[in-house]
């Protein structure tokens, strides 16, 4: 998915409320925009976001609605292994999967302890930036440029927060 | 939370701007600015909140001449903006699709009386329903209101329509609504964010009591004119049907409005941009044309309606004999279309195959309070103080205090209070009584919650009000309420605080405790209800601000929670106060570190004192 070469790609996001599963397909967002291509995406707000079940879709291309129908999904980020596995139907054949879970269980395409990442940067609230790296390692994103729409996006007193973890994701995702 | 990152760096100084990722709500927002509105109200309301969020903080940003105000409840909002839209200025109300409810009476007097300069209500449904009481259809409230109803299926097009909204209210002389569903609210999308040029406009209000101050007489008047204006409407482009796919002679038509038809067009592409089918889009579903839709069916042998959520547009057919939608069941009857439903809807009506999909089980996961939250200290010192009692709750992020047990009733804004009351009345001639208590929220005891108090006090009704007070209009992310301050976008007005809002209802006994004190705050309930007896209604105020606040989290003190070998695994905590940092395995408590914020209340629930807590340095 490099800019210029991207065809229309839907990306699917599920995690818990509480995780910040928004900026993190806020960031994406914006990177693919700036691949000049049409974008749309779909967010949970409200009462789910209280814990609950909280799912984001970024739809790449010349869609018209913002929701992905299930088994269409290109790739499927997932912020909590038990969400990932609920939602895995929305994945197409061959679709890849990048998950944040403690053990490989041959389930997803990419897995990676990203709360135990969190933990040893002493930030267990930064799931969501840590799969972000990941994720756009992955999918081929240059970081310089995740850097900035982290950079700009991120409240003035998560920047060094959000960007250490972001860091941290594209390390691991690099491996 | 209110800067637009640019999707792309290079900006025009002069004419159009860089397109921006908007979410839908903030497009409406950039819409309603650029329209020209002089004065903007709203009661937030999932999926609505952020318009008027987004107005407030581009008006400060921007230093507008506009006054943007977090209006007490929606009728006061829409009574506002309807006022300032009859001096010539314009103005827009945002509210959800239930929030119209509220405001029903003043918008059905204001299509009669229509306005002079523009006036859009924004009012989002929510069908799922995922945030709201009801799946209703404001295209329908539209119908019974006899206002015209704009149905936009994305960002941009809810963009388009808002600043298009204006001119045409002004031209008829008459409200408009714009009706966003979630899915157009909660999207994002690349768009032009357009000039933002106040309008200078004075306001010139005609006296005319004939109109402003119609009394029954001239009522009858005023709804022909209505009617008339109505058949004008109905000559608009808006409401004739617009092709959006196929060539319009093809033996099969679906016909829809809102996010429907972006999924339809999605799932027509998949399907190879399918040529044997013609889609058409209906911009304004109320008034309609009625002549150019049933001539549908005879350009076309058949005709299906895709439509959210009731069958607003498939009612207005003359002859549906050839129609199907959501009134012979080929569409189901509740629920959102996602578009996998609109798939299948499609492969139902055309008979080709839709790609094989695999549902994903419907089961999501509860959301709870937060972990730390005052509220599951309050419900759950409710529940000790008054054991066997009637919990009468109300709407907010509070609603959920019924994952532990207290809250037994959620009709809708302010019933709280007023169904505490009528639970009173049921049972005060039986033998034994239960004790009844309302719990509400503060912001909503402000919105709704004010008169049913004042009934209950002059019509003897006897129960304790417990206002959960965590300073702010936490679930539909934080706006102000009358007690904070903040409700306008200049800080102007001053503030109102619970204790003088229940004092002025005439409650003798009102007592503020920290709920984190559980032991002192069911104490203080229990002392309120035994006043019930002489007094009718007595107020508890449980004040903790909202720990959604960071600064909130750092200045209280923070304990590291341990559970000890005394333990027994009964489960208690879990069951009882639920916080979703602890769960009981292996007949022994957890506590989960990653989601304990550290609050320490839990000791006080344990019976036997197996939940440590130690002050973190
Ligand atoms: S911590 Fe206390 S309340 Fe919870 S299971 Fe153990 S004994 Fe029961
Ligand atoms: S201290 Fe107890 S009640 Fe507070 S967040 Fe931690 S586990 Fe929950």
């Amino acid at each position: 998915m490099n800019p210029g070469t991207c065809s229309d790609r839907q990306i699917f996001m599920v995690g818990l409320g509480g995780q910040g599963i928004l900026l993190l397909a806020r960031a994406l967002a914006v990177w693919a925009a700036t691949t000049g291509r049409e974008v749309i995406t779909s967010e949970t707000h409200g009462m789910a976001m209280r814990g609950g079940t909280v799912t984001a879709s970024l739809k790449v291309g010349r869609y018209a609605g913002p929701l992905i129908p299930p088994g269409a999904a290109d790739v499927l980020i997932g912020l909590d292994e038990q969400e990932a596995l609920t939602h895995l139907p929305m994945l197409r054949q061959g679709g890849i999967s990048v998950v944040n879970a403690a053990t490989d269980t041959g389930t997803f395409s990419h897995v990676v302890d990203a709360a135990g990442v969190a933990r040893s940067l002493g930030a267990p609230g930064s799931i969501n930036m840590i799969m972000l790296g990941i994720a756009a390692q992955v999918l081929g994103i240059d970081r310089a440029d995740m850097e900035k729409i982290v950079e700009e996006l991120s409240p003035a007193r998560a920047k060094r927060a959000n960007l250490k973890a972001l860091q941290a994701g594209f390390d691991c995702g690099a491996q | 939370m209110s800067t637009h990152t640019r999707a792309s760096a290079a900006t025009g100084k002069h004419g159009k701007k860089a397109p921006e990722i908007l979410l839908g709500n903030e497009a409406i927002a950039h819409g309603i600015l650029a329209g020209g509105a002089n004065v903007v109200t709203s009661y937030p309301g999932t999926p609505a909140s952020e318009v008027c969020t987004t107005a407030m903080s581009l008006a400060s940003q921007r230093n507008l001449p506009v006054h943007v105000e977090w209006s007490i409840n929606e009728k006061t909002a829409v009574e506002v903006a309807f006022t300032n839209s009859i001096t010539g200025r314009r103005s827009a109300a945002i509210m959800k699709q239930v929030g119209l409810n509220v405001a029903s009476d003043p918008v059905i007097s204001a299509a009669y009386m229509g306005v002079t300069g523009g006036l859009l209500l924004v009012v989002a449904d929510d069908p799922g329903p995922h945030s709201s009481q009801t799946e209703q259809d404001t295209r329908l409230f539209a119908v019974h209101a006899k206002v015209p109803v704009l149905d936009p299926m994305s960002p941009r097009e809810a963009l388009e329509m808002t600043m298009q909204a204006f001119e045409f209210s002004e031209r008829y002389k008459t409200p408009v609504i714009l009706r966003p569903t979630t899915r157009v609210c909660h999207a994002r999308q690349l768009v032009e964010p357009p000039d933002i040029k106040p309008l200078d406009r004075r306001p010139d209000f005609r006296k005319d009591p004939s109109r402003w101050a119609a009394t029954p007489g001239p009522r009858l008047v005023l709804h022909r004119e209505l009617n008339a204006k109505l058949r004008e409407i109905e000559k608009h482009p808006w409401a004739r049907p617009r092709l959006v796919h196929g060539s319009g002679n093809t033996d099969l038509a679906v016909v829809s409005s809102g996010v429907a038809c972006a999924y339809l067009l999605d799932v027509v592409a998949e399907l190879g941009r399918r040529q044997d089918l013609s889609i058409y889009k209906i911009d304004m579903p109320f008034p309609l044309d009625e002549h150019a839709l049933s001539s549908l069916t005879e350009r076309h042998s058949r005709v299906l309606v895709v439509e959210e959520t009731e069958p607003v547009i498939e009612m207005r057919f003359i002859n549906r004999e050839r129609v199907s939608g959501r009134m012979d069941g080929t569409v189901p009857d509740a629920g959102e279309l996602t578009p996998d439903v609109v798939a299948r809807v499609l492969e139902e009506f055309t008979g080709a195959r839709a790609p094989e999909r695999t549902m994903v089980s419907a089961k999501q996961r509860r959301p709870s309070l937060c972990a730390g939250c005052s509220h599951r200290a309050a419900f759950y010192a409710v529940k000790r103080a008054l054991p066997g009692g009637i919990y009468a709750s109300d709407i907010g992020c509070y609603t959920l205090g019924l994952n532990l047990g207290g809250v037994d009733t959620c009709l809708c804004m302010g019933a709280a209070v007023s169904q505490a009351a009528g639970f009173f009345h049921a049972f005060k001639d039986a033998p034994a009584p239960p004790p009844i208590a309302a719990i509400i929220g503060d912001s909503t005891f402000f919105h709704a919650g004010i008169p049913p108090t004042i009934n209950a006090m002059v019509t003897g009704a006897r129960f304790v009000l417990v206002v959960l007070d965590n300073a702010t209009t936490a679930m539909t992310g934080h706006q102000p309420t009358p007690a904070t301050g903040g409700m306008t976008n200049d800080f102007s007005g001053r503030t109102l605080s619970l204790e003088e809002a229940i004092a002025g209802c005439g409650v003798k006994t009102i007592r503020v405790h920290d709920p984190y004190d559980v032991t002192g705050f069911a104490d203080v309930v229990r002392q309120a209800y035994a006043r019930t007896e002489t007094e009718g209604v007595t107020a508890v105020i449980a004040r903790h601000p909202c720990i959604r606040d960071r600064r909130v989290l750092q200045a209280q003190t923070r304990y590291a929670m341990r559970i000890t070998e005394d333990c027994t695994g009964c489960g208690l905590c879990v069951r009882e106060f639920e916080c979703p940092a602890i769960s009981v395995m292996d007949k022994r408590a957890r506590i989960d570190a990653s989601l304990c914020v550290g609050c320490g209340v839990c000791v006080q629930v344990c019976p036997v004192k197996a939940i440590a807590a130690e002050v973190e340095s």
